[in-house]
C-alpha cells in the first residue's frame, strides 16, 4: 500500500517534471519571443535589440535559463508578465481560483446525475429511465459545447441576464458567494454535459456488466435485491474503468476550459492563457500551462489513491492493466 | 389415502418448462417441455454435455435468467408457483428455501470485498456460534476464519466452492438446493471432498438437492434419481440404479457406453458420433441426427414421455420396442 502509494506520487513529479521541460523547450523553439513585441525602431536596431535580449537575460545559453526557470519556479516564483510586468505567479493566484470554483460546480453537476441515472438505468434496464438516460446522453455528447454555450448565452441572456457574468464584470466568490454562484451554474452546466454524458455510459455500461456476473448472480440467488446488489457487490468493480474516465474528464474540467470561460467571459486560467498567448506574453503562458498541467496530475494523483480504496485488489499488488483486462 | 398423497406430494414440481435467450435472429431455444419432481430429500442428477441446458433450467427455476430471455412452464415448490410469484416474494425464497450454488465457483463471490465479510453478509452473528464456526472448520475453511482480510483471490478454488456452498447451505438452511456443476473445476481430491460435504449437510439437514454434472460417474456416486438432458429436453429421468443397470434411451445408452469404467479394457473407449450442434433447434427428436435407431417420426414429432419400469423415457424407439 506505502509502496504503491510512494509510487503513484513519484510518478507526478517525474511528469511533472517532463511538462515543465517540455512546454519551456517548446516555447524557446517556437517564434514566440517577447523581443516581438518591442516597438518596430527598437526591434530593427540589432544592437538595442541585443541589449533589450541581456537585459531579459535572453541571451544566457538556453542551459541556464532553464534551470533558472526551475529554480525559481520551486520557490514560486514564475517570472514576470512582459505585458504590464506583475508577478505571473499572482496572477495565476487569481484566475485559478475562479477555474477551480467552476469546475468544481461543473463536476458536481456531471458526478452525481451521472451516478444517479447510471445506476437507475441498470437498475430498471430497458424501462423509461434507461432509454431516456440513453436518449440524453447521446444528445449530451454531441451536441457541441461552444454551440450549446452560445445558445445558453443568447436564450438565457434574453430572459434571465442576472445568470450572465458580462453584465457587470465577474464578481469572486469572496466578493459576493451569492452573485457568483448565481453567475457560474450556467456555464457550469454546459461545461459539465459532456463529462456527464461520458459519465453515465461508462457507469452503466460498467455496472450492467457486472450485474450481469456470476457473483450478482449468486448474490441475487441468496436473496439480495437488485438495490442491494448493486451496491454491495457490483458497485466497487464497476467503478474502477468509470474513475479512470472521470479523473480524466474532471482533470479537464478543473484545469481551466478555454471555451466556456471565453464565452461566458469569466476570468480563469484558460482565459489568462488565450490573452497570455495573443499577447506573447510567454512567462504569463509558461506559468498558465504549468499551474494546468499541475492541477490535471494531482487530480489523477487523487484518483490513483482512490483506487484502492475503492478496489482492495489494486492495494494487494494487481496492476490497473490487469484489473482492466479481466473487467 | 390423504396421508400417503401428502407424503408423497414432491418438493418440487416442474413442468413444461421452455427457456429461450434472445438471439440475433429471434428467441433461440435452451430449454424445451421439461418436466421433473424433486421429492424432500432427494438428490436429483442432471446430466448432459455442455450446452444442453442444465443451468438455464438452474437459474430458470430461480427466476433470475438474464434479461431478455424468456420463461414459460409451471414451477411449483412447496406448494407455490414460482413462476408466477411476484419478485418481491420471490426474493423471500430465494437463499431461504431454495438456494443455488452456481457454475463458478471462482467467480460467484464479490472479488472486491474479504471472504470473511462475505461470510458475515450472509450468516451474521451465527459467524459467532461456536457450532457453525466448527463446520466450517470441519469442511476445512478453517484458513477462512483465520485470515479475515484476504480477498477471494488469495483462495484456492476448493475453498471458494466450499465457501460458496457453506453460503447456501447454512445461511437459511433451504429446503432445495440447485448445485450446478459444484466439482466440475476441482480436481479430483478436492471435488471428492466436496462430494462429502454435500452428502454430510444432505443428512444433517435432509436437504434435497438437484445436481448438475455432465459427469456420469459423479453423478452415480451421489445421486438418487438421475435425468438426462439433450439439446434441451430431459430425454430419460431414472433412479440411479436403473439407468446403470437397463439404460433406455438411445443417448443414455450411448452416454453409459462411454464411461471408462462400463467399456470392457479390450473394446476401446467410444464416444457418440457427431456432434450436438444445432439439436435445441430440432422440431423433432433432438438426439435424431446421431441416433442409430432413427425413424421418420423422430425427426417430425418429439416423442411424449412414457414410463418404462422405473423410467419416464421419451423416444420413439423405446416405445415401439417395449409395445413389441
Ligand atoms: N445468457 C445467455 N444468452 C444466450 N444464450 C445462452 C445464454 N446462456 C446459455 N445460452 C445458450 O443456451 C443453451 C444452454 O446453455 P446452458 O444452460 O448453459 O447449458 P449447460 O449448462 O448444459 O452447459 C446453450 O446453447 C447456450 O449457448
Ligand atoms: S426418438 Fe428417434 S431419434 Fe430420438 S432417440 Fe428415440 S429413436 Fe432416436
Ligand atoms: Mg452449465
Amino acid at each position: 500500500m506505502t509502496n504503491y502509494l510512494v509510487r503513484r506520487v513519484l510518478g507526478v513529479v517525474v511528469v511533472m517534471f517532463a511538462v515543465v521541460t517540455g512546454l519551456f523547450l517548446l516555447l524557446h523553439a517556437s517564434p514566440v519571443s517577447p523581443v516581438n513585441q518591442l516597438a518596430p525602431q527598437v526591434a530593427a536596431d540589432p544592437v538595442a535589440r541585443a541589449a533589450v535580449e541581456h537585459r531579459m537575460g535572453l541571451d544566457r545559453p538556453l542551459v541556464t535559463q532553464y534551470l533558472d526557470y526551475v529554480g525559481d519556479a520551486l520557490r514560486g516564483d514564475f517570472g514576470t508578465s512582459l505585458y504590464d510586468g506583475s508577478p505571473v505567479a499572482d496572477q495565476i493566484g487569481r484566475a485559478l481560483p475562479i477555474s477551480l470554483e467552476l469546475g468544481l460546480l461543473a463536476s458536481v453537476f456531471a458526478v452525481i446525475p451521472a451516478t444517479a441515472l447510471g445506476a437507475w438505468s441498470v437498475l430498471r434496464r430497458g424501462g423509461v429511465v434507461d432509454h431516456g438516460t440513453r436518449v440524453l446522453s447521446v444528445l449530451a455528447m454531441s451536441l457541441p459545447g461552444y454551440w450549446l454555450a452560445v445558445i445558453a448565452l443568447v436564450v438565457v441572456g434574453d430572459s434571465h441576464p442576472d445568470l450572465l457574468p458580462n453584465a457587470g464584470g465577474f464578481v469572486t466568490f469572496t466578493e459576493d458567494p451569492a452573485t457568483n454562484l448565481k453567475v457560474l451554474v450556467l456555464p457550469a452546466i454546459v461545461l459539465a454535459l459532456a463529462t456527464f454524458a461520458m459519465l453515465t455510459r461508462s457507469l452503466r455500461g460498467g455496472l450492467a456488466d457486472a450485474m450481469a456476473s456470476d457473483h450478482v448472480l449468486f448474490a441475487r440467488a441468496m436473496g439480495g435485491s437488485r438495490l442491494l446488489t448493486l451496491r454491495r457487490v457490483a458497485l466497487r468493480g464497476a467503478l474502477v474503468p468509470t474513475l479512470t474516465v472521470a479523473g480524466v474528464l474532471i482533470g479537464g474540467l478543473l484545469s481551466g476550459t478555454v471555451l466556456i470561460e471565453n464565452v461566458f467571459q469569466i476570468p480563469g486560467i484558460g482565459q489568462l492563457m488565450v490573452t497570455a498567448f495573443q499577447r506573447q506574453d510567454y512567462p504569463l503562458a509558461l506559468g498558465a500551462c504549468v499551474a494546468t498541467s499541475a492541477i490535471f496530475l494531482l487530480l489523477n494523483l487523487v484518483v490513483d489513491l482512490l483506487y484502492p480504496l475503492v478496489d482492495p485488489r489494486t492495494a494487494a499488488g494487481v496492476t490497473r492493466d490487469k484489473l482492466g483486462r479481466a473487467a | 389415502m390423504t396421508n400417503a398423497s401428502t407424503a408423497e406430494e414432491p418438493l418440487l414440481r416442474v413442468r413444461d418448462l421452455d427457456v429461450g435467450y434472445r438471439g440475433p435472429f429471434g428467441p433461440v431455444p435452451a430449454v424445451r417441455g421439461v418436466c421433473f419432481d424433486v421429492a424432500p430429500g432427494e438428490i436429483l442428477g442432471l446430466v448432459g454435455e455442455s450446452g444442453s441446458g442444465k443451468s438455464s433450467v438452474c437459474t430458470a427455476l430461480m427466476g433470475l435468467l438474464p434479461d431478455g430471455a424468456t420463461r414459460t412452464g409451471g414451477i411449483e415448490f412447496q406448494g407455490e408457483d414460482l413462476a408466477a410469484m411476484r419478485e418481491r416474494d420471490l426474493r423471500r425464497v430465494r437463499g431461504r428455501r431454495l438456494a443455488l450454488v452456481p457454475q463458478q465457483p471462482m467467480t460467484s463471490l464479490a472479488p472486491t470485498t474479504p471472504v470473511l465479510r462475505q461470510l458475515r453478509w450472509y450468516l451474521g452473528d451465527r459467524l459467532d456460534d461456536v457450532e457453525v464456526r466448527e463446520t466450517l472448520i470441519g469442511i476445512g475453511l478453517g484458513p477462512v476464519l483465520d485470515r479475515p482480510r484476504d480477498l477471494p483471490g488469495s483462495f484456492s478454488g476448493g475453498q471458494l466452492q466450499r465457501v460458496v456452498i457453506a453460503i447456501a447451505v447454512l445461511a437459511h438452511e433451504p429446503a432445495l438446493l440447485l448445485a450446478d456443476e459444484p466439482t466440475t473445476t476441482l480436481d479430483a481430491t478436492v471435488q471428492a471432498q466436496v462430494l462429502r460435504l454435500l452428502l454430510t449437510l444432505r443428512d444433517k439437514l435432509g436437504l434435497a438437492m438437484v445436481y448438475v454434472s455432465h459427469d456420469l460417474a459423479v453423478v452415480s456416486t451421489i445421486c438418487d434419481r438421475v435425468g438426462v438432458m439433450y439439446g434441451g429436453r430431459l430425454v430419460e429421468t431414472a433412479p440411479v440404479r436403473e439407468l446403470f443397470a437397463a439404460p433406455r434411451h438411445p443417448y443414455t445408452r450411448a452416454l453409459i457406453a462411454a464411461m471408462p469404467a462400463t467399456t470392457p479394457a479390450d473394446r476401446p473407449l467410444r464416444a457418440v458420433e457427431g456432434s450436438a450442434e444445432g439439436a435445441n433447434l430440432l422440431p423433432g427428436c433432438p438426439f435424431a441426427p446421431r441416433c442409430p435407431h432413427v425413424a421418420d417420426v423422430c425427426r417430425e414429432r418429439m416423442p411424449a414421455a412414457v414410463r418404462h419400469g422405473a423410467a419416464d423415457v421419451r423416444c420413439h424407439w423405446v416405445d415401439r420396442e417395449a409395445g413389441r
